[in-house]
């Protein structure tokens, strides 16, 4: 099955030029106001809230695909990353450094199919979305501390209730689910980006 | 969405630059993950109200402030006579310690976004020499979320005529064609205006190789630095007695 | 001096089209003004970007021949040079700025230049004076509205003060009032001695400023006009060059009324308001809308048009009944009944094919689909995606996907604002062919050839009220086109008013405030004073509860108390009642004199037009009705909250 190659920019030029910037920002909106949407809208209902990555996965796939087809060079898949990170990744210091890591390894693995292999875009998506579960490392990883703040307000038997309803694990199935989130959003971009987005000449 | 301006000081007594904001962030992101002295961490979050009372947002201070005090005067009842079942108090006294974790960094976020303007963040980014290509990408998200918000609203307003519901039950029968219907009128409008930014914005001699003046100034004054210190020493003092604590416990 | 040799562009890249110019030569003196005129796609735009330097930096395409403007080539230097010497107005107000106030986007140009602080602040002052830029300072970009938006756009490429302007279709979304102030703003421009290049359909507003018109006919340069040879060309001549009316006076006028003889309604609205926020942006009282009929709905940008579309369309929530055919509607019933074609004409494409758009979710044959499309010169474009299209194409869609799904009532804001001439009509005639099939069509336009070619009544709103209703026979033609030809008022948006019901009221107490601060005070004190009682009989009843004996000695000191505590309640809540008193006639005071005023400002006719007792009803007993709402609700509300 022959690969299939999407033709490259007659514009060799490495460096984001200003047009691209301003594409990658308002990408950026998009997609922050997208996620945020999604997750305020499904954050009351719990199990929603850590299905998150999936169904932000799905909608922002599209957004996500778009921008770095429309900008073709290094540095629109990182932009995004920022934005998020500035936004959803504030509280931690971890989270916004893993939110970051997401978007180069995305970065990365465009530059390895030197901006042409679909395949490798799609997979670039997949990486990104790992950084949907950024947020929720604080359940895992500063756990430890909160554990021990509620033992000196409240007591031993608490801190043994918060332990029973969220285990220290739960950050794996949370990846778990970023993973499928990234695949489902990757099909549902190529899709609708060969229905409408080549076809009207956009990408 | 109506975000239609997103932060003004028209109103505040004391002007701070909006470093100085980023450095009371900061601290408090350190105060918040090491808050282990309960009384420390309250008279932190006192001294954040008085600030966004500086800042020009009265009303809003006032409404923190007694949101703080609620939440401080329920723990310590709960602390002292946790009668009830164990649920109910373990449920709530689990949303106070999120929610008092959380109010430092809370109340510096809207320290930053309630009472700066966007013109003042740019200009701040310039001074703090952080380079032109990536202050773009952010003044452009800044001005372009107001603009998705009514597309949004466009979009939501043309999908009633065509019979196509948003309701919950309708998006999880047919998730993927409610997602379509949605997503490809909000992108091609947003892409159609986003060409045009970039085309008027280009015409009228945006370049990111070219350094930019900025009509706007921001100032750092004697208050400004005395500020940055004393959030500096906190959020130090902080870290020091969390690692002390943590490490001995 | 701008000089175009042998130029030959034709779009191309990924995305191209294969549409261009071709062999064009062109000079342009110094301080003259140009208007590029012809149908839609004749290569007007893309002569203004081969100006401004988007063509080829921007838009990509093969460039044969070069664009000089005095020794500089366009096409070989950097875009940020360029912008030096052109400065740059487009067509949609809502995609040109970049900031979220109206300030630093006029200081915008001069910050990308760099030029210091001071002299943007020169630049700046200077810029909102000659443009009349005042009331428009520090706002929010997008409360704005279209017409105040393009003021901006234009200040802000003056400040930069380049020597050569290009606009492209700068009037396209804009009302009567703001296309008056665009040319008085280009009029500034060409009087500094700037030169003026302006691509535009509708030229009547530039009769007096321009001094030649170059037609253009697919991409290549077929006349030049003098504006005199423009003024005097006779209309058919205009029909046939596709170009619009270059004289409202003129414009010839469809008589429709004698088809509306005996029409029964087909919409009535009764009561009809809306808020948003604390302010009244709609009230109608009774509107009647005759069946088979087009009305044109005119009025100023803000009035309240696209209100009242949405509102009729149940789109969103407003008081009021509205009627269809004699039934009452809900908001969802009216949904299904209504279809809106809306301005932005991006947000309504969802399908991949002209065809299958069409189509969607309509219950309408293939054939008739196809024979709509062909009626709107959309035949060949069956397969192509909507979104490859043209602007005016896109539109001309969204028009064939409403007239085919079969709805009673279709509303159309704004379907011909960047339409030729040849465009407007053929949707008239579409128009006119589809009235026995529709209800009703609603249309809301400034665009006075459309409401000349094919309306049947004509509705002016102003202010969220309606002004006039009238059909389109000869003395209602004569009234439209005076109302285009009528001076503007110089009002500007207002400022959002984001005060609650109790933030206007206390505005009006003026100087009396402070009072009602303190009434409210002394009536929370009387209110804590009428509690203690209750505590105190609480502690007797404890205290015989524990078992002790109530005797009058020991209850005594408590019964005191209780009557003290009664006494200090009537004495506070009278004191307080008295200084409530006391600003709320100090309100009425000044809403009496603000009443006057406004009153003085009225024009006469519509003073005399109501009779003596409803004015003096107004003045007398509504306003001390709300005497008795001010002194006692407000401080009871405030007194039992506390309690």
């Amino acid at each position: 099955m022959a690969k299939k190659e999407i033709a490259a920019s007659a514009n060799n030029n490495k460096k984001l030029r200003t047009k691209e910037l301003i594409y990658a920002g308002a990408f950026g909106a998009l997609y922050i106001v997208l996620m945020l949407v999604i997750v305020l809208g499904t954050s009351m209902i719990p199990i929603l809230y850590l299905l998150a990555p999936i169904t932000v996965g799905l909608v922002c796939g599209t957004v996500y695909m778009l921008c770095v087809l429309k900008v073709r060079k290094f540095g629109a898949a990182l932009i995004l990353g920022v934005l998020f990170a500035i936004c959803a990744c504030s509280n931690a210091w971890f989270s916004f450094v893993g939110a970051l890591a997401a978007a180069l390894l995305a970065e990365l693995v465009i530059k390895f199919g030197k901006y042409r292999s679909k395949k490798m875009y799609l997979l670039s998506f997949v990486v990104f979305n790992l950084n949907m579960a950024c947020p929720y490392m604080m359940l895992s990883f500063a756990r430890d501390s909160f554990l021990k703040r509620s033992v000196e307000y409240y007591g031993q038997e608490y801190a043994d209730g918060i332990e029973k309803i969220a285990p220290t694990w739960i950050f794996f199935p949370i990846l778990g689910f970023a993973l499928i989130g990234g695949i489902l959003g990757a099909l549902l971009a190529n899709t609708l980006i060969k229905k409408h987005f080549k076809k009207a000449g956009v990408v | 969405m109506d975000i239609s301006v997103y932060g003004e000081d028209r109103s505040a007594l004391v002007r701070f630059d909006p470093r100085t904001k980023f450095v009371i962030f900061i601290s408090s992101l350190a105060v918040s993950s090491n808050s282990f002295n309960a009384t420390a961490h309250e008279i932190y979050c006192v001294v954040l109200c008085v600030m966004l009372f500086l800042c020009g947002k009265k009303w809003n201070a006032v409404k923190m402030s007694l949101l703080l005090g609620t939440a401080v005067y329920v723990r310590t009842c709960m602390e002292m006579q946790a009668t009830g079942s164990t649920v109910v108090v373990t449920i709530i006294s689990f949303i106070l310690t999120i929610f008092l974790y959380c109010f430092p960094i809370l109340m510096s976020l809207l320290i930053i976004t309630q009472t700066t303007r966007i013109n003042q963040f740019l200009s701040a980014f310039q001074a703090m020499h952080i380079p032109t290509r990536i202050v773009i990408p952010i003044a452009v998200m800044f001005r372009f979320i107001p603009t998705v918000g009514e597309e949004w609203t466009g979009v939501r307003k043309a999908m009633a005529f065509r019979g196509m519901s948003l309701e919950p039950s309708a998006i999880i029968r047919h998730p993927v064609k409610t997602v379509e219907y949605i997503l490809i009128p909000l992108l091609f409008s947003c892409i159609s205006i986003m060409e045009e930014l970039a085309a008027a914005a280009l015409a009228r001699g945006m370049d990111s190789d070219n350094a930019r003046t900025s009509y706007e100034t921001v100032h750092l004054r004697a208050y400004d630095y005395i500020t940055m210190i004393l959030f500096i020493a906190a959020g130090i003092w902080f870290f020091a007695t969390g690692m002390v604590t943590g490490g001995a416990a | 001096m701008i000089t175009l040799k042998g130029l030959d562009f034709h779009y191309g890249g990924e995305n191209g089209t294969g549409d261009g110019v071709d062999g064009i030569d062109l000079t342009i003196a110094d301080g003259e003004c140009v208007v590029l005129c012809g149908r839609s796609g004749c290569g007007k735009t893309t002569l203004t970007r081969l100006i401004n330097g988007l063509i080829p930096h921007f838009y990509e395409g093969e460039l044969i021949g070069e664009v000089l403007i005095d020794d500089h080539n366009v096409s070989k230097s950097e875009l940020s040079e360029t912008s030096k010497l052109v400065g740059s107005v487009f067509q949609n107000p809502k995609s040109q700025f970049f900031n979220i106030d109206t300030s630093g986007e006029l200081v915008f140009g001069c910050e990308n230049i760099g030029l210091p602080r001071d002299e943007i602040g020169k630049r700046l002052d200077r810029t909102v004076k000659d443009l009349k830029l005042a009331p428009l300072l520090n706002r929010n970009i997008f409360e704005l509205s279209g017409g105040e938006k393009q003021q901006i756009a234009c200040g802000s490429v003056y400040a930069a003060d380049p020597q050569i302007y290009v606009l492209d279709e700068p009037s396209s979304n804009l009302d009567k009032k703001a296309i008056n102030r665009i040319h008085d703003i280009f009029a500034k421009m060409k009087a500094n001695g700037n030169t003026l290049v302006i691509s535009e359909h509708r030229i009547h507003y530039l009769m007096d400023i321009a001094d030649r018109f170059i037609y253009l006919d697919d991409g290549i340069i077929t006349g030049e006009y003098t504006a005199d040879e423009m003024r005097a060309m006779p209309d058919e001549t205009l029909a046939e060059l596709g170009l619009r009316c270059t004289d409202i006076r003129n414009i010839p006028a469809n008589d429709q009324s004698d088809t509306m003889q005996n029409a029964a309604a087909a919409l009535d609205v009764i009561d009809l308001s809306c808020s948003r926020g604390n302010s009244r942006i709609l009230d109608i009282d009774r509107i009647l809308l005759p069946e088979n009929s087009i009305v044109a709905v005119v009025g100023d940008n803000g009035c309240g048009k696209s209100t009242l579309a949405e509102a009729l369309c149940g789109l969103i929530p407003s008081d009021g009944s509205v009627a269809l055919g004699g039934t009452f509607l809900s908001n969802k019933q009216r949904q299904q009944q209504c279809y809106m074609v809306m301005q932005d004409v991006n947000r309504q494409l969802f399908s991949d094919s002209v065809m299958e758009e069409v189509m969607l979710n309509a219950a309408v044959s293939q054939e008739d689909a196809e024979k709509t499309l062909e009626e709107l010169g959309l035949g060949d474009f069956k397969d192509r995606h909507p979104a490859s299209l043209s602007g005016g194409q896109k539109q001309r869609t969204a028009i064939a996907a409403a007239l085919c799904a079969g709805k009673d009532i279709i509303l159309y804001d704004e379907p011909t604002s960047g339409l030729d001439r040849t465009g407007m009509q053929r949707f008239g005639e579409l128009l006119n062919s589809t009235r026995s099939k529709v209800k009703l069509s609603f249309i809301i336009t400034h665009d006075p050839e459309l409401i000349l070619h094919c309306c049947t009544h004509v509705l002016h709103m102003d202010r969220g009220r309606v002004t006039a209703f009238y059909p389109m026979n000869e003395e209602g033609a004569q009234r439209v086109r005076n109302y285009y030809l009528s001076k503007s008022s110089d009002t500007t948006s207002k400022v959002r008013d984001k005060k609650s019901q109790i933030g206007k009221i206390l505005e009006h107490t003026g100087k009396e405030r402070p009072k009602v601060f303190l009434s409210a005070l002394l009536m929370m004190i009387g209110a804590a004073a009428s509690i203690v009682p209750y505590g105190l009989v609480g502690s007797l009843v404890r205290k015989i509860l524990s078992g002790g004996r109530l005797t009058l000695d020991t209850a005594l000191p408590v019964i005191v108390g209780m009557l003290i505590c009664e006494i200090l309640y009537a004495v506070f809540y009278m004191l307080g009642l008295r200084v409530s008193h006391h600003a709320a006639f100090a309100a009425l005071e000044n809403i009496r004199c603000k009443l006057q005023e406004k009153l003085e400002q009225q024009p006469l006719g519509s003073v005399m037009a109501r009779s003596k007792g409803e004015l003096k009803k107004l003045f007398s007993d509504d306003i001390e009705s709300i005497e008795m709402l001010l002194a006692h609700m407000i401080f009871l509300h405030s007194s039992s909250l506390s309690l």
